[in-house]
């Protein structure tokens, strides 16, 4: 396996007269893990959702290795905010929703990777947060996609196992070597994990960052820094765009 | 240790102390003759009663008949209201043919059409069969549209995402999401069934319990008719017990908070 080419070329997506998407054009290498971080509304979960052909573009294409991405082949996986894990089943039979053929031994070695064997035969309703993620996590992966969505899954965890989810994603990763698209808010996230960082601004993508360290990365490496100030300067949109006191003044207007 | 026995009978008798002291104040009442066993039976009358009219072979029979009709005319309600619930809520053009009617047809009180069942199907077990299927009907319709339609959506896109289509859509998601509110429309569908047994029952009957009190009134034979309204709150009961089991084996998953349990 060897992982999805993803090709966007000038896509464009609005909702009601909003424009969310505005010409966009991004690769995704195979193999490579790439970050779209931005504020909310910046138009990043859209543009997942529509590699993931979960929505249909207004104009330009998705192309995976080539294909349009309508359909979601089963070489693609999406990885929710939420697990979305079914209620009513076991969580085998979550992870056999994955790939529906796989054996039993199967479905349990994927456990053992995200560290749930011993949970196999429990209800979803018992395990916390972050193993209903691992579930998810292990859900996606059991069908060896090359291609694997992420819709800020660990947006909602706690920080310790955030932290932990993303070592356990990059080791996955590293080991499988599919390409990733990551949706986060997190910049500190967005280094850890990504070989390209896009910052996406209103729909544009503002800011394109390779990040070359080598992994598994920490926050103390010199570079992280560095690079953690660059990418929060552009996704608050710039030290330059900060107003000043003179330019709140001169907006505020009692006739708004 | 000896809390948690405590606690654990406290459990068990607290929904029996209502009905026991109720139950002595009635044996109470007539033994002192305050009321005429003409008017209300001592419990004692109505439990002798209950022995003479089983010892006689009388109580089983009317008590089968009874339970035979509420039982086929749950069937025969539950599964159209099942089958027209799944329909609309599953298929757009399906609802919007078969909704509109369903609540019309809801809003007629059973008793008004009374009436027309008579005129229809007689005296006989039919009527007394539709009204009870009539009945159940609607509220496992109306539970069985709302439960498919309230399935979380998030469930439904990620089936689709992950490859599910058609049957297996509605074996993975669709239908277990849809079960636990069938099953409420289920509870609420034995509730109504006994209710319309019994208006059923009262309209003409020869076997029953509804009959078998209606005799007993023309006799003015009190511990009778006390004897069937017990036997209707007892059946009652019992199929709602059997309601509970039933959500108990069907929805496993369930933690006891979500099937709105108590004890």
């Amino acid at each position: 396996m060897t992982g999805l080419r993803v090709e966007v070329e000038n896509l464009c997506k609005s909702y009601s007269e909003q424009e969310v998407l505005k010409n966009i054009d991004f690769v995704v290498e195979p193999g490579q893990f790439v970050v779209l971080v931005g504020q909310s509304g910046s138009g990043k979960s859209t543009l997942l959702r529509i590699l993931a052909g979960l929505e249909q573009p207004d104009s330009g294409r998705a192309l995976l290795d080539g294909k349009s991405s309508n359909g979601s082949p089963a070489s693609l996986r999406v990885m929710f905010q939420e697990p979305r894990l079914l209620p009513w089943r076991r969580v085998v039979q979550n992870v056999r929703i994955g790939r529906r053929d796989a054996e039993e031994q199967e479905v349990l070695d994927v456990l053992q990777q995200v560290g749930l064997r011993d949970r196999a035969r429990e209800w979803p309703s018992v395990l916390s947060g972050g193993q209903k993620q691992r579930v998810a996590l292990a859900r996606a992966l059991i069908a060896t996609p090359d291609l694997l969505l992420l819709d800020e899954p660990l947006g909602a965890l706690d920080a310790l196992t955030r932290l932990e989810m993303q070592r356990l994603t990059e080791g996955l990763w590293l080991d499988r070597g599919f390409s990733a698209v990551l949706v986060t808010h997190d910049v500190e996230e967005a280094i850890l994990l990504g070989d390209k960082v896009c910052v996406l601004e209103s729909g544009r993508i503002a800011e394109t960052l390779y990040i070359d360290m080598p992994r598994p990365r920490t926050p103390d490496a010199l570079e992280f820094g560095a690079h953690t100030s660059r990418l929060l300067d552009r996704v608050l949109g710039g030290p330059g765009r900060i107003p000043r006191e003179r330019e709140i003044v001169d907006d505020y207007s009692p006739h708004n | 240790m000896a809390l948690r026995i405590a606690r654990l009978n406290w459990k068990t008798l607290a929904p029996w102390i209502v009905p026991a002291i109720l139950l002595l104040v009635w044996e109470i009442v007539g033994r002192l003759g305050l009321v005429s066993p003409t008017i209300l039976s001592s419990p004692g009358a109505v439990f002798r009663a209950g022995l003479s009219s089983a010892a006689a072979g009388e109580l089983s029979r009317h008590l089968l008949v009874s339970a035979g009709r509420a039982m086929i005319g749950f069937v025969v309600g539950g599964t159209i209201g099942l089958v027209l619930g799944l329909g609309a809520g599953l298929f757009r053009s399906f609802q919007l043919l078969i909704d509109g009617p369903m609540q019309m047809v809801r809003a007629i009180p059973l008793l008004a059409l009374v009436p027309v069942v008579i005129i229809w199907f007689g005296i006989g077990e039919q009527a007394k069969l539709f009204l009870i299927a009539l009945a159940v009907m609607f509220p496992v319709y109306l539970n069985t549209f709302y439960g498919v339609r309230a399935v979380d959506p998030q469930l439904v896109e990620m089936g689709k995402s992950y490859g599910l289509r058609g049957f297996a859509l509605y074996r993975e998601v669709l239908l277990p999401g849809a079960l636990p509110a069938v099953l409420v429309g289920v509870r609420h569908g034995l509730g109504l069934m006994w209710l319309t047994l019994v208006v059923a029952e009262t309209i003409a009957a020869d076997e029953g319990l509804g009959y078998m009190a209606m005799n007993a009134r023309e006799f003015m034979q009190m511990d009778v008719v006390l004897l069937t309204i017990l036997i209707y709150a007892l059946l009652g009961k019992v199929s709602d017990s059997m309601a509970k089991l039933l959500e108990r084996w069907l929805l496993p998953w369930q933690s006891p908070a979500q099937r709105l349990e108590i004890a």
